[in-house]
């Protein structure tokens, strides 16, 4: 384990983590549960916001885990100091008071997710992951129909499968001229052209198929 | 012919009575100066030519006229000159002994000599020629003394003499030249004088036999007031007409040439514009016939402008005044105050009072006939009013108002004040009709002797107690007046209270009693009003009273308490109800206060509980599976302990899943009211579902509106029921095969008076979505059925409601529905 405040030499390949929690045992277990998988380096942890921000500006890592109560103030101060020295860097909060805590705006986009500290077994080891194959493979994207409404995600879905516009409105009884306004709406909401629709839509499908494979 | 002739000077110095310069008439002669110094009575004979006798020389000499005898010949020497010649001219014949000496001496002035010989000796040699006299001829001799003298010359040739007479017109001249002067100074004042004067004046002659009349005068005034340049008035006389304004030009030439062809004086009045100005103007001319036939008429204009002005005003001004006259709302007259009094005007108010007007009412006289039909009060009444005319005209021209019984011309009553004032010899009436006023006081006299006669009735009938007591000197008391209602409060008998007064205190409640008189004595010693609220126990009731009392003096020296005693034990008995109410109003807010206080205090207390649970709990969690994680992996696991962590695991989950649940049960409990954005909550809601979502293959939309949605309430409750429902919707999924989408779509629908926050998943939908079916148990296998429970409550404490039903994505759909503008 690397001390709190000493910048250490990257890993290749290996996302940087820095985690900030004040209990020594939890930041202990945290240390234990990231090591065990070994999909992030921890180059430093720290107890209070004020060395977490230090941490952050030192080690600018790609990752931060965050307790929010911390003894000298909220834990938020140390992700807008993350955002403000590496803004590609992502952040995730583990705290005892996660159902309540409302993401501040500027954060948004750097929060990638919030887990209770008591299911941070079960939760954070996938999130952890989740996140680092897509740091390591890109940036950390929400998915693409996350802006669609409900009958233009199943539009979306059913197009993706193959269907015409006539078939998916017979399947969903709705008219054709509406199924050809919601397939109008999502090529609008994705910024794609009527055409494109049909192969973003199966690479849509087949994707999510891959990833709900066991 | 000249010899023996005496210097003229000599003879002047002889005596006259020696001189003889006449011969007899007819005769010829010489002018010879007699010899000066030859006396009268010397031998030497007087020259032949001049036969002369002593008297005839004595006469020339003492004529009072200047005469010269001079020779015709001889260089023309001057033979003679008398006494009155030196006299008047100052000359003597030494100074002018030849006709060339007078010449220069008397014309100084070369070319008057020149002109006045021409004359003369024209005139001189035409009479010796015809053999007559010399023409009287007149020249301006200048005398020794150097004035000028007028003279008139006469002379007679005689022989080979001429005989010079002069006469000196110097005097006459000189008053005529005066004369002239004056008049032409005259003449001068007289023009200035009619130019000046402010008025025009002119002349206009029209001669006989019809050729056109002309302007022989015209005052510069004249033409001003026509606007006319003299030369165009004396081409045309008829330009003056000219400047007649239009309105004024037709009657104007009518009435013009009426004067002329009658020739009768004119005098009219018009307008006239002259260089832009309009004016009055008065023109006033009078014919008058010249001795050749002619006519001239004499003419003034004046300029009467401001009297028209003046005029016009005053009818402007009796015309407004008759207006005003006319608006006022009360009747007025006016009339002369001379002769029969004739009513010369009338207002439009007093036909409308009186029914009258001017035809029926010419005269005061006619007026007094008819308004006052009855003799006997027509002459009681004008005698004031006549009285209070002549006093008023003695002063200041007021009339003392009067009152009068005027009848109408419809026959009615009119109870009039008569006011006037005298102008001069107008008397202007006013009338006010004051008939209605004094119905009304017979109105009111009528009813205060109504009210007097029903006011005891009225007091024995209000529904309060009325009494007066009086004390005399002695301080007796006794009562004067007692209402029936006063007596029945009391249930007591008028002849036993009037018997015995203390009667009256006798029903105060006996805990009130001491206090009740103290209260008497002090009022009754201090005199001021008494007030008293009390408990009376009237046959075995008590009933609440009010006493007021107010002290008067009596005329006798005594005092007259007259008092008023009102039941008010409603109103006490309301007071006392309202005071019980108020007091277990404040104990209910008390206890509510404690009550929120102790909820709150609950509240806080459990809450920092569960946070210290979780805390070591998470830890324990953490521990325990990273433990069991490592058993399992190693190839020396202990069964048996890997059970045992197992268990410790699920225990603890189970812990943190009660703690969360009771966490939110007791948030909902209390809610905060503040301004939200409901985007925000959403927003941190998803991403607190993200993981469970990730975990479970499902993926989260939200179609998001474009701006804020405000509410105002508890964000954190709203959050852990947002929480709720998404982590219900992802679990619901598990139902769902891999060949199906795994969706959860998230819906803030705005309406005009509600906000709906929609949670819809793809899952397989609820078996039962009866009102209460799926909140009262679990939908799912091991849950408790109390997430949707959290949520309904969430819903309610913002006085919203859940409801629930299919989304569109094949699954439940719950909203939580919200009132807009709700506050709460």
């Amino acid at each position: 384990m690397p001390t709190s405040l000493t910048a250490s030499k990257p890993t290749p390949g290996k996302p940087r983590c820095v985690i900030v929690e004040d209990h020594l045992m939890f930041r202990e277990l945290l240390g234990a549960l990231l090591e065990a998988e070994g999909l992030v380096e921890v180059v430093a942890v720290a107890r209070t916001a004020r060395e977490g921000s230090k941490a952050c500006e030192l080690h600018r890592p790609d990752l931060l885990l965050l307790d929010l109560a911390l003894p000298d103030g909220n834990g938020v101060a140390v992700a807008r100091t993350l955002a403000k020295c590496n803004p590609a860097a992502c952040t995730i909060i583990v705290s005892g008071e996660a159902d309540t805590f409302r993401c501040p705006p500027a954060l948004k986009s750097q929060v990638y997710s919030i887990v209770d500290k008591t299911r941070a077994f079960s939760i954070l080891r996938s999130e952890v992951a989740g996140l680092v194959r897509q740091l390591v493979g890109g940036h950390a994207v929400r998915p693409e129909t996350s802006s669609l409404s409900p009958r233009e995600i199943q539009v979306f879905e059913l197009v993706g499968h193959g269907l015409t516009s006539k078939e998916i409105a017979e399947k969903l009884h709705i008219s054709h001229q509406t199924v050809e306004t919601h397939r109008r709406h999502i090529g609008s909401k994705l910024g794609i052209g009527a055409s494109a629709l049909v192969s973003r839509a199966a690479i849509h499908n087949l994707t999510s198929r891959i990833e709900r494979q066991p | 012919m000249t010899q023996g002739l005496q210097p003229v000077s000599a003879l002047s110095h002889r005596t006259v009575t020696k001189k003889t310069p006449f011969s007899s008439p007819g005769a010829s002669f010489r002018m010879v100066p007699p010899e000066p110094d030859m006396p009268h009575d010397s031998s030497t004979p007087p020259p032949t030519s001049l036969p002369c006798s002593e008297e005839a020389w004595q006469l020339l000499e003492n004529l009072p006229l200047p005469v010269l005898i001079a020779s015709l010949h001889e260089n023309a020497r001057v033979i003679f000159l008398n006494r009155q010649f030196t006299a008047t001219f100052g000359y003597t014949i030494e100074d002018i002994p030849t006709k060339e000496d007078w010449a220069r001496l008397a014309y100084p002035d070369p070319a008057y000599r020149n002109e006045v010989f021409a004359k003369w000796d024209d005139a001189v040699a035409r009479a010796i020629r015809e053999h007559g006299s010399v023409e009287a001829m007149e020249f301006q001799v200048t005398a020794k003394d150097c004035t000028l003298r007028d003279t008139l010359f006469h002379a007679t040739a005689l022989g080979d003499t001429l005989q010079v007479t002069l006469t000196d017109l110097t005097a006459r001249r000189t008053a005529e030249r005066e004369l002239m002067s004056t008049r032409k100074k005259l003449e001068r004042a007289a023009y200035e004088v009619t130019e000046n004067i402010p008025v025009g004046t002119y002349t206009l002659v029209l001669p006989l036999g019809g050729a056109m009349a002309k302007f022989s005068f015209m005052s510069s005034r004249f033409l001003e007031l026509c606007g006319l340049e003299r030369q165009a008035a004396e081409e045309n006389p008829f330009n003056a007409f000219a400047c007649v304004h239009p309105e004024d030009h037709a009657e104007w030439v009518r009435k013009n040439a009426e004067s002329f062809e009658k020739k009768i004086p004119f005098s009219e009045e018009c307008r006239v514009v002259a260089n832009g100005v309009t004016r009055w103007i008065h023109a006033e001319s009078v014919p008058r016939d010249l001795p050749d036939g002619s006519i001239v008429w004499e003419g003034v204009l004046t300029d009467i402008s401001r009297r028209k002005t003046a005029e016009a005003e005053l009818a402007a001004s009796e015309a407004r005044l008759q207006k005003i006259l006319n608006n006022i709302p009360i009747p007025i007259a006016l009339n002369d105050a001379r002769g029969d009094s004739p009513i010369t005007f009338l207002n439009e108010t007093f036909p409308r009072a009186f029914g009258y007007t001017l035809d029926d009412i010419p005269t005061v006289e006619a007026w007094a006939r008819l308004a006052y039909p009855d003799a006997e009060y027509r002459a009681e009444t004008f005698g004031i009013w006549n009285a209070a005319v002549e006093e008023a005209a003695r002063t200041d021209g007021i009339v003392q108002p009067m009152e009068a019984h005027v009848i109408a011309k419809d026959g009615s009553h009119r109870d009039v004040i008569i006011s006037a004032a005298l102008f001069d010899d107008m008397l202007l009436v006013a009338f006010v009709d004051i008939t209605a006023r004094r119905q009304a006081e017979e109105n009111l006299r009528l009813a205060r002797e109504k009210l007097q006669r029903t006011a005891y009735e009225l007091t024995s009938n209000i529904p309060v107690g009325t009494y007066v007591l009086e004390f005399d000197l002695g301080g007796t008391p006794r009562f004067t007046f007692i209402s029936e209602r006063w007596l029945a409060m009391l249930v007591l008998r008028r002849e036993e209270v009037l018997a015995d007064p203390s009667l009256a205190f006798s029903a105060v409640h006996p805990d009130e009693r001491a206090a009740f008189h103290r209260l008497n004595a002090e009022v009754f010693a201090e005199k001021r009003p008494f007030f008293w609220e009390g408990r009376i126990v009237v046959q075995g009731r008590i009933r609440w009273v009010s006493i007021e009392s107010i002290p008067r003096n009596h005329p006798s020296g005594g005092t007259i308490w007259e008092g008023v005693m009102i039941d008010i034990t409603n109103r006490k008995t309301a007071e006392a109800e309202l005071a019980a109410i108020r007091e277990q109003e404040c104990k209910n807010e008390a206890r509510l206060r404690d009550d929120l206080e102790r909820k709150l205090r609950t509240s806080l207390t459990a809450a920092a509980v569960a946070h210290e649970i979780n805390q070591p709990l998470s830890r324990i969690l953490l521990t325990s599976e990273l433990v069991l994680e490592n058993q399992q992996a190693s190839s020396s696991s202990d069964p048996k302990l890997s059970g045992f962590l197992r268990e410790l695991a699920t225990d603890a989950r189970s812990i943190v899943s009660t703690i969360e649940t009771m966490k939110s049960l007791i948030r909902n409990t209390e809610t905060a009211h503040a301004p939200l954005d409901l985007l925000e909550i959403i927003d941190s809601a998803i991403l607190y579902g993200g993981p469970f979502a990730r975990e479970a293959d499902a993926s989260i939309s939200f179609h998001r509106p474009a701006r804020a949605v405000r509410l105002a309430g508890d964000a954190d409750q709203l959050q852990i029921a947002l929480n709720n429902l998404l982590r219900n919707a992802i679990e619901a999924l598990d139902g769902v095969g891999p060949e199906n989408p795994r969706f959860v779509c998230v819906e803030l629908r705005e309406g005009l008076r509600q906000i709906e926050l929609v949670v819809g998943d793809s899952g397989p939908g609820l078996l039962e979505t009866g009102a209460e079916g799926p909140l009262a148990k679990s939908s799912k296998p091991n849950g408790s059925g109390l997430g949707l429970f959290i949520v309904r409550t969430a819903a309610e404490n913002h006085g919203g409601r859940l409801e629930i039903g299919r989304s569109a994505l094949g699954g439940a759909e719950f909203r939580m529905v919200f009132p807009k503008g709700n506050g709460k």
